[in-house]
């Protein structure tokens, strides 16, 4: 009996050892692409024929789905326009992956990146000079467009090469414009106030039954209505905050006034019912109860999808009477491929990520449907001719009142302090000039 | 003198007996614990390696606005929701130990929500206190109430958070039919021959009778509360209003505690900071529950149990 217990329990503890070991084992590395995998199975041939084999190129990116197939497709037209390299496509949505990889010794040789990871991995030394690469390769970086250089660049250097913007611009419903009396969407944010009360109706209960000013979605009325009025968020330094200036008061004086004349929270009520049927058949704007939307180009395929028979129509942002050169103002973003500093294979990195940026990239927008960040594409009519709304957006791209990314350490954290005190101003518990005083005076503190 | 003990096989058998535990407690415990309390004293990020700042984080922590507002929201829910939630959870509890037809299928209607998926209930929560469209304030518009826009105004986004902890009280009030079940008949058979009514047998059996449970109770919701996560995090994250990725709701209004220390780990990446705050939460909770427990000990003795 005894024995049988000792080899239970012996038992029992190099199973509990053998998972402790197995939980240590390295990790597989991400579900390969389609293409990648035929691309392998090619260089296997290849080695066998005696050819040279191409060099393998690992290549992370965050699109899953449809759009992971996308992207499977540009990597495929990479490989067969040259033979040098074959680039293995692994679709890694999750960003702590990155980190991991990045910081040990499996990173991968091309990443897609954000804005804000430009900065914060470029600050922690993990991303390729791509100036200088590009420089001893005679690449010309005056095909991308300003603020896409700005969002990729840190002190005068680029550590990213843009592939898709993102910006916004102003929809209109045309119904409600027309009931107004108007034939033309506004050039100035001061018509656009003037339209806006014209257009805002209130139902029996006194609920706000078709909103007229741009206040939601709360992330364009945070950033577009505000830079609609020449204000910004940070100095062209990127770097130092600005909260108090007199174009952000300027904006939020306006913004309050219409809140105040149809009350805070008959406004908050009407913004919430947007925000939870956003993109659904309720959403305001499909159900023609709202007359100015500040959003992408991607509201054209939701309207497609949820209320075709919507008569809309796109413009550009309106400046001020004051500057009105600001027209077509927006946030502008970027996704761009970056190169570890961990990667093994750099030339083959940058042989893709170049071609990538240039002659690949018209027909990855065209197949996902994306804005361009290089300049050679802004009047191509193929581009123009995917998205109804295209050559709107093309016009505000440019203009180059794109408003770049921020580039502080600390700028999510920076991020959420406007995102509350604008809150305490859109409520009425701040003044705009107390709340921005206060503001500045918090973001200071940040890096 | 004390004779000293040699160790026998059945130690040995023992120990290896309690060796898969104690693995996993070393590792997946002890370790985590132990390495989490040197981070709280360091800078770093998932990439960089930390370096020892001393007591910086928790300074910079007693300095910090934000610290003290999700300290204040968790202490309101903790503090509002707890005894609502116990309350509630008693009252249906005494309703459906009664016999009557249907008990066992109204039994099942009120635990049916502790059993689906939070983030689901959360979803659905959201869009039923949608102003326009949603249940609550069309529920509200029969009585001639015009309903708030509950999860935008922040007066009201912490008792729209209390509603939907009253709607999820179902495994508290199991626990609560359990002790009301164990409550011996013959008390309320004598009470009523002295001509005590109901109310008067309620306070003064069946509470007393089970007031170790409902101290246990909110001990145990309490604690829960200090981790109030998800709920909040489903609905900061599904209003899509934030672009910091960090939102706390209307004026941070219901920035929980552990909200803001996932935002401190994962989005603003100081893990040192955010380890600071899971160490002040633990002795925060350690705390109550220690005063708890001894109100506990009391309730007991004063109800006559062991």
């Amino acid at each position: 009996m005894r024995k049988r217990t000792r080899i239970i329990s012996g038992i029992l503890a190099v199973l509990m050892g053998a998972v402790a070991v197995a939980g240590c084992k390295k990790e597989e590395p991400p579900v390969q692409s389609q293409a990648g995998a035929q691309d392998t199975k090619a260089q296997a041939g290849a080695d066998q024929a005696g050819g040279a084999a191409p060099v393998p190129v690992s290549y992370w990116y965050y699109h899953k789905g449809d759009e992971a197939v996308m992207m499977e497709h540009v990597i495929q037209r990479f490989n067969e326009s040259q033979s040098q390299y074959v680039v293995e496509g692994f679709s890694v949505p999750d960003k702590q992956k990155y980190l991991v990889a990045m910081s040990g010794d499996e990173s991968p040789d091309v990443i897609e990146l954000t804005n804000s990871e430009v900065v914060s991995y470029q600050g922690s030394g993990l991303l390729e000079n791509l100036t200088a690469m590009g420089n001893s390769n005679g690449f010309d970086f005056g095909v991308f467009d300003a603020p896409a250089v700005d969002n990729n660049s840190i002190d005068g250097q680029m550590y990213g090469f843009p592939i898709t913007s993102v910006i916004i611009q102003m929809f209109y419903n045309k119904d409600i414009l027309e009931q107004i009396g108007e034939k033309e969407p506004p050039e100035t944010m001061e018509e656009l106030y003037d339209m806006a009360v014209r257009a805002t109706t209130l139902d029996g209960d006194g609920n706000i039954d078709v909103l007229g000013y741009p206040l939601f979605p709360l992330a364009s009325a945070r950033q577009e209505l505000i830079y609609a009025f020449g204000g910004t968020w940070v100095a062209e330094d990127g770097l130092t905050p600005t909260a108090d200036s007199q174009e952000i008061l300027d904006s939020l004086h306006m913004n309050l006034e219409f809140r105040n004349r149809y009350g805070i929270d008959q406004v908050q009520k009407f913004v919430a019912t947007g925000n939870t049927n956003r993109y659904t058949p309720q959403d305001i704007f499909f159900a023609g109860k709202q007359l100015f939307r500040f959003d992408g180009p991607w509201l054209a395929n939701q309207i497609r999808d949820n209320n075709p028979d919507i008569n809309f129509g796109v413009a550009l942002i309106p400046g001020t009477q004051a500057n009105p050169e600001l027209r077509g103002v927006s946030r502008y973003e970027n996704t761009s491929l970056g190169i570890p500093v961990g990667a093994k294979e750099k030339e083959g990195a940058y042989a893709f990520a170049s071609w990538f940026a240039t002659e690949g990239v018209k027909d990855f927008l065209m197949e996902i449907g994306s804005l361009p960040a290089n300049k050679t594409l802004f009047d191509d009519e193929e581009l123009m001719a995917c998205n109804d709304v295209f050559p709107s957006f093309m016009e505000a791209l440019k203009t180059g009142n794109g408003v770049p990314s921020l580039k502080m350490a600390d700028t999510a954290q920076y991020t959420s302090l406007i995102e509350e005190y604008l809150d305490y101003v859109y409520n009425g518990t701040k003044t705009p000039e107390d709340a921005m005083e206060e503001l500045q005076k918090a973001a200071s503190q940040l890096r | 003198m004390r004779k000293k003990r040699h160790i026998t096989r059945s130690d040995i058998d023992g120990f290896l007996f309690a060796l898969p535990w104690l693995v996993g407690f070393v590792l997946l415990c002890v370790y985590p614990l132990s390495m989490s309390l040197y981070y709280s004293f360091t800078e770093f990020n998932p990439i960089t390696d930390p370096v020892w700042i001393g007591l910086e984080n928790y300074i910079s922590l007693f300095k910090d606005p934000r610290f003290y507002k999700s300290l204040r929201n968790t202490c309101f829910y903790a503090f509002i929701a707890t005894p609502i939630n116990l309350v509630t959870a008693l009252v249906l509890a005494s309703l459906i130990s009664r016999r009557f037809r249907g008990r066992g299928l109204v039994r099942t209607v009120f635990f049916l929500p502790s059993v689906i998926p939070m983030v689901a209930a959360t979803m659905v929560w959201i869009w039923m206190f949608d102003p326009t469209y949603g249940f609550i304030n069309n529920f509200l518009k029969w009585f001639s109430i015009d309903g708030p826009a509950w999860l935008i105004n922040p007066k009201t986004t912490k008792w729209a958070l209390v509603m939907m902890g009253m709607w999820g009280t179902g495994t508290t009030m199991l626990v609560c039919l359990a002790a009301l079940q164990d409550v011996p008949v013959s008390y309320y058979e004598s009470a009523q021959m002295d001509g005590a009514n109901g109310v008067q047998r309620f306070l003064f059996i069946t509470l007393p009778c089970v007031a170790h449970v409902i101290v246990y109770q909110a001990i145990l919701n309490l604690i829960n509360a200090f981790q109030y996560f998800t709920q909040v995090y489903v609905i900061t994250t599904a209003s899509g209003g934030s672009t910091s990725g960090a939102s706390g709701g209307p004026e941070n209004s219901i920035l929980m505690y552990p909200l803001y220390l996932f935002h401190n780990a994962f989005i603003y990446q100081k893990m040192g900071k955010a380890s600071a705050m899971a160490w002040i939460l633990m002795v925060v909770v350690g705390l109550l529950t220690i005063v708890m427990v001894k109100l506990s000990d009391k309730a007991v003795s004063n109800a006559g149990g062991e």
